[in-house]
């Protein structure tokens, strides 16, 4: 939550990577893009995804409502949730 | 401080005992930004009412099956209570959970509304559009409407013609969760369930459960220790009430359980073992500013095997927070027996019997010597009055103590079958035993359960069949369709099971880079298709799985033989040190191959 966080698009989706690089352990070899896919190319459980989504919420002082999220199959569907509950926010 | 004693001999007349009750009640939290609505018991009872009127006037008559395919809400809690009202027999079936698995989600709805002949599905607007086609593949469904829609025929006090509900009347039918293939109608009646639940809140043997009691629970109602123990059991005993939280909060922020019990001083929870293991390792300090879990006098812990280690872990980290161990209660419980079949003593603390690993594997539970590697098994305590609880061998004869066998059980709680399926039905129930697939041993009547007869792999309180994981993983390139066998494997000392699958493939792929893709690809798809992640995948050559002489895969010698090291050559042998802890951790598998597996 540091002023210097950056709540564009792509301050979002390069928290997502740096967050995937860390935590990750299933697919070290995947390439991650902002097309990939948390299921199908991460092999990311429900559970997994929950727990980056709370670190991101943590991250960005948020809260992402579950019906934003639930409906993100890939990792650019979790940076526009944030981006648009960040939005939303500041409105 | 009273403890109730339960009078009413249908959950229907329960309910009308609380209708006029205005101060209890429960409230659901859905989101973290929108306060928790509350709703008393006599609203609650209106609503009921209101829509069994509803259900009544869509043409239901008693006995007709009704799906409720719902989220967690207050209109589940109408529609279970509302068909029950009408004389109906309600069938909650779970809401889709993700985009990538409507497939496999239509698939197990489909059969369910099947097998229990429903000829009226109660949705909401979410899901109602991805049911279109239920109407044409299951002729008998003729309405599928939305709680909204079902609503606007009646008036906001409109009342259903009364039924005479009766003890040996159905009153809900619970589907077994988790498999695609072919999930059971665990029948149940208001007997049944008046039976249990006045057990589970009674003094002697119960959790005493008083006029001041208060729920917290982020289960899911359509999961049995949601729906029986928190919405069902609460209204029984007039308890304070419940705080429910949307089963997805939790998953997203385990501290919101915690928070909610603090600020509800709640005084009885439930969960499965893993969920205790999330709020040890998931919650940050800052998250538990002011948390206060003193008021906490039950925090039972069933529906998974308990790690005695998770638990203790948790009574660790929340003891500055004021929890304290002897509010866990470790249970035995499954659908065919309503809920819960055993609880320790209220007052007790949890304890483990500490088993040689080595005679485990003979089937005996001897206790460990100092030093000796040791399996921790949890003490889940007594059955209740008037219920029986007997191990059995392979011959069905009773074991004595300390001989480990299948757990099988008697008494009122007792389904009365699958919902129209008399061979299955039969298959478990006999001279009125239950037999439960489980294994387990007795001390001084006191239960020990070791595991699953049945290859059944529980992973967060989700049921997953290898049959489901065999199938997923044969689908793909390279691997010998047919020829997979997938298990579960319990790592001592930690929380979730792994799982395996073992596949054998046309030819191994060269490099190593490519043997590796190979694994990942399988792993994928079971990730995809179930949500489940695996743990090892093991890529053999033609020929290495076991088989019966008939051709059928055998699962559980496949686990014994990962176990040991024989499955899978050239992965990496361990030590003698590391050999000993490896066995010691998936002891169960060697008694599961040595009583040999049910429907294998």
């Amino acid at each position: 939550m540091s002023v210097a966080t950056d709540q564009s698009y792509e301050g979002v989706l390069a928290k997502i990577f740096e967050y995937l690089e860390e935590h990750r352990n299933e697919r070290p070899d995947v390439a991650i893009s902002a097309q990939s896919q948390l299921v199908r190319d991460l092999a990311l459980d429900s559970l997994q995804s929950f727990e980056m989504l709370a670190d991101l919420e943590d991250h960005f002082g948020v809260i992402i409502p579950m019906d934003l999220f639930q409906n993100a199959m890939t990792l650019e569907d979790v940076a526009r949730a944030v981006t648009q509950t960040l939005k939303t926010e500041a409105a | 401080m009273t403890t109730s004693t339960v009078a009413a001999t249908t959950l229907t007349a329960a309910l009308m005992d609380v209708a006029h009750d205005e101060s209890r009640g429960y409230s659901h939290l859905t989101h973290e930004k929108e306060p928790a609505r509350f709703v008393s018991y006599a609203a609650m009872y209106q609503r009921a009412r209101r829509f069994a009127a509803a259900l009544q006037g869509l043409g239901v008559q008693r006995g007709d099956r009704v799906g409720l395919i719902l989220p967690d809400s207050a209109e589940f809690i109408d529609g279970i209570f509302g068909a029950m009202l009408a004389g109906a027999i309600a069938v909650p079936i779970y809401p889709p959970m993700n985009l990538g698995q409507f497939d496999a989600y239509i698939g197990n709805t489909t059969h369910i509304l099947q097998q229990a002949g429903c000829s009226v599905v109660i949705t909401d607007a979410k899901v109602r559009p991805i049911l279109g086609k239920l109407m044409t593949s299951v002729p008998r469904v003729r309405v599928i409407e939305t709680y909204a829609a079902a609503l606007r025929g009646v008036t906001e006090s409109a009342a259903p013609v009364d039924v005479d509900v009766k003890p040996d009347d159905v009153a809900f039918l619970q589907f077994t969760s988790g498999s695609t293939s072919r999930p059971k109608g665990v029948t149940l009646t208001h007997a049944n369930l008046m039976a249990n639940i006045a057990a589970i809140g009674g003094a002697q043997g119960g959790i005493g459960i008083t006029r001041e009691a208060y729920g917290v629970s982020w289960l899911p109602l359509y999961h049995d220790m949601g729906l029986i123990g928190f919405v069902f059991t609460p209204v029984v005993h007039k308890a304070r009430g419940i705080q429910f939280i949307s089963p997805l909060m939790f998953l997203k922020r385990p501290s919101v359980w915690l928070r909610q019990i603090s600020e509800n001083k709640g005084t009885i929870t439930f969960a499965p073992n893993f969920a205790y293991g999330l709020a040890t390792t998931r919650v940050k300090e800052a998250e538990l500013t002011g948390v206060d879990l003193s008021s906490l006098v039950v925090a039972g812990c069933g529906a998974e095997p308990i790690q005695y280690g998770t638990l203790r872990a948790f009574a660790d980290r929340y003891a500055p927070y004021g929890f304290k161990s002897t509010a866990f209660l470790p249970c035995y419980g499954m659908a065919e027996h309503s809920l819960a079949i055993t609880f320790i003593d209220m007052k007790a603390d949890i304890s483990a019997d500490r088993v040689d690993a080595a005679s485990l594997a003979q089937k005996t539970a001897a206790p460990a010597r100092e030093g000796e590697p040791a399996v921790e098994v949890v003490n889940c305590g007594r059955p209740f009055d008037g219920h029986a609880l007997r191990i059995v061998d392979a011959e069905g004869q009773t074991l004595p103590d300390r001989e480990v066998g299948q757990i099988h059980l008697k008494g009122p709680s007792i389904m009365q079958g699958y919902w129209n399926d008399p061979e299955r039905s039969a298959e478990v129930l006999r001279d009125g035993w239950l037999a439960t697939g489980d294994l387990g041993y007795t001390v001084e009547g006191e239960l020990y359960v070791c595991g699953r007869i049945k290859d059944l792999i529980i992973i967060h309180g989700r049921n997953y069949h290898p049959q489901d994981i065999e199938w997923i993983a044969s689908q793909v390139e390279g691997v010998r369709r047919g020829n997979v066998i997938a298990f579960g494997v319990q790592p001592h000392g930690q929380d979730r099971e792994h799982v395996v699958v073992a596949a054998e493939v046309r030819a191994l792929p060269d490099t190593d880079a490519e043997q590796e893709a190979l694994r990942a690809k399988i792993s994928a798809e079971v990730v995809a298709a179930l949500s489940l992640r695996v743990d090892v995948v093991l890529l053999l050559p033609p020929g290495a799985l076991p088989k019966t002489s008939s051709g059928k895969l055998q699962r559980s010698k496949a686990a014994a033989m990962f176990s040991n090291g024989e499955l899978g050559k050239g992965t990496q042998q361990p030590g003698a040190l590391g050999l000993i802890k490896h066995l010691a951790a998936s002891r169960w598998n060697f008694i599961k191959a040595s009583l040999g597996s049910r429907g294998e």
